[in-house]
């Protein structure tokens, strides 16, 4: 099924079955371990759904909202959400937004990225409990 | 002549008899009565006492009293009665789900290292160290502890838990169920004493997760006289609130509770949906950090934060989903406010998957009831080395260029959006 998105004066195919079945996914693994879904749902539009990245940015972050709302009410409704831990990680992610892009300036995204695949790596590795991680 | 002698003979035995049995049995009744009094005066009592009705978390806890002579303390049950948190399990057998939102929130039983445990085998008794049993127990990563409360008979020092515990929910669910985000289909609460102690033997496992954060091999010193010496480190994340520690010898032998606070100030606080006590700077840094680290690789936070809570802080996998989650919502909202500013948002694209994002976003937090800790880690394991990928993916040379030139176009759109933007609130 494909919809037909202007944007700007242009005329975009989207796969709407694909853009359906991966947001579901990655919703429901993002939902089930408490984190956003962003840097999947970017490269399902861009390199999955071939949607060009200015169209992506927003609605990106629109789709993962709806996501975000949905699972945080539910794990309220559960009695999973301590909120003063909450209110601690929200003042971080605030804070964060205004440092972020003052540091972003001196340094090297590449390097950032390179830094991040070796955190990562080292997470996963330690998550799956993979002998000799220390 | 011999006749009346035989009889007065005969006369006087009757009547020694008689005076011998009347003074004899008060006697005997005085005697009768006196074996419960002397029961009742010397019951088996066990006496328990802390050096301090308030601790701290950190703390080393004294714990002394006295036992009848010829018995041994060889169980110490502590338990936070106060601090109460939320526990799920899901049983992989029937696919039944537990909850009770009374589990104590701290528990652990002190095994005196010396106990032989008895193990009834076919009638016959069986003594085998405890130390033996532990470590066998230690060494299974799905020990079983009704198995082991069994085999290393703490379950006579299972008291607290099924007193506080007053019922246990339990869903009967299936895959379909689990599909529409329900739980399942409601069925009776266990309030039945023998299934709530079982049930929440489970249900405090799934809380404590290692055996070793339940159950400790220590020693418990009782002399000769009765008396018996203990000690205990509380860990420094303790939840605050009324504890109580009871002193078992044996199944019928143990200790009146004995009770002290755990205070928690500033700058550690106590966060009751987690149930842990923890210094507030760590996992605001910590959050602050990540966060900003992040924001910096285009991921956000939660991707590294939930993990490193789980593994620094030992919080439940469920409360950290669930507090981390809600935490992104203003920076999310904020990115959305800005980009509709200027035009940058296709509600076709956005709300079009959107739709079945929030449908996942319905059933992944009841999966997060449903999975255990290790799975839990599995999943984001397998996650993160996606992540990982991708972000490799991004700093290959080929990445590299075509994002070059996708930024510029962005940056184009970005500037005429901006434009078109301005021009609309002159002409308005």
């Amino acid at each position: 099924m494909k919809m037909t998105i202007e944007f700007w004066g242009e005329k975009f195919e989207a796969n709407m079955v694909i853009g359906a079945i991966g947001g579901f996914l990655i919703a429901v693994a993002s939902s089930l371990g408490g984190f956003g879904g962003g840097p999947f749902v970017v490269p399902l539009m861009t390199v999955i759904m071939r949607l060009p990245i200015y169209v992506v940015i927003g609605s990106s972050l629109l789709a993962i909202f709806f996501n975000t709302l949905m699972a945080s009410s539910r794990y309220y409704f559960f009695g999973q959400t301590d909120v003063p831990l909450f209110i601690i990680m929200a003042i971080g992610a605030v804070t964060a937004g205004f440092i972020s892009p003052r540091i972003a300036k001196r340094l090297s995204p590449i390097w950032v990225k390179r830094v991040a695949v070796v955190g990562c790596t080292y997470l996963a590795l330690k998550l799956l409990g993979v002998p000799f991680i220390p | 002549m011999m006749y009346w002698q035989r009889l007065k003979s005969n006369f006087l035995l009757c009547f020694l008899f008689l005076v011998f049995f009347f003074f004899s049995t008060p006697c005997f009744s005085q005697e009768k009565q006196a074996e419960p009094q002397a029961q009742a005066a010397e019951p088996l009592k066990v006496e328990v006492k802390l050096d301090k009705d308030k601790h701290k978390g950190g703390d080393a806890i004294q714990i002394t009293g006295k036992v009848p002579p010829g018995m041994k303390v060889n169980f110490i049950e502590i338990a936070s009665t106060e601090a109460k948190v939320q526990v799920g399990r899901l049983d992989r057998k029937d696919f039944k789900f537990y909850l009770s939102t009374e589990i104590p929130a701290f528990y652990t039983i002190i095994i005196n290292e010396d106990y032989m445990a008895k193990i009834d085998k076919n009638g016959t008794i069986e003594e085998k160290p405890v130390k033996e049993i532990y470590a066998k127990y230690k060494a299974n990563k799905k020990w079983k502890i009704g198995e082991f409360l069994k085999e290393s008979n703490a379950d006579i020092a299972f008291i607290t838990p099924p007193k506080m515990i007053s019922e246990i929910k339990v869903w009967k669910s299936s895959i379909v169920r689990s599909i529409v985000g329900s739980r399942g289909e409601p069925q009776p609460s266990l309030t039945d004493k023998k299934e709530v102690k079982k049930e929440a033997a489970r249900l405090l496992q799934a809380r404590m997760r290692s055996l070793s954060n339940l159950f400790v091999l220590g020693k418990i010193t009782t002399n000769e006289d009765g008396t018996f010496t203990a000690t205990f480190k509380l860990p420094e994340n303790a939840p605050k609130g009324t504890f109580s520690v009871v002193a078992v010898v044996d199944k019928d032998v143990k200790s009146e509770p004995a009770k002290f606070t755990c205070e928690v100030s500033f700058p550690k606080f106590y966060f009751p949906v987690a149930g842990t006590s923890v210094n507030l700077f760590g996992p605001l840094i910590l959050a602050l950090a990540i966060c900003t680290f992040g924001v910096l690789m285009g991921a956000g936070g939660g991707f590294i934060l939930n993990p490193l809570l789980i593994l620094i802080y030992h919080m439940p996998h469920q409360v950290v989903a669930g507090s981390v989650m809600p935490s992104v919502l203003f920076s999310q909202g904020a990115g959305i406010y800005n980009y509709s500013k200027i035009g940058f948002i296709s509600w076709k694209l956005g709300i079009g998957v959107g739709i079945f994002m929030a449908l996942g976003g319905f059933i992944g937090p009841l999966l997060n009831q449903f999975v255990t800790l290790d799975e839990y880690k599995f999943v984001f394991g397998i996650v993160l080395l996606i992540l990982a990928a991708l972000m490799f993916w991004q700093t290959t040379p080929g990445y590299i260029e075509k994002s070059k030139k996708e930024k510029a176009i962005l940056e184009e759109f970005k500037r005429r959006a901006a434009a078109a933007k301005a021009q609309k609130e002159q002409k308005s």
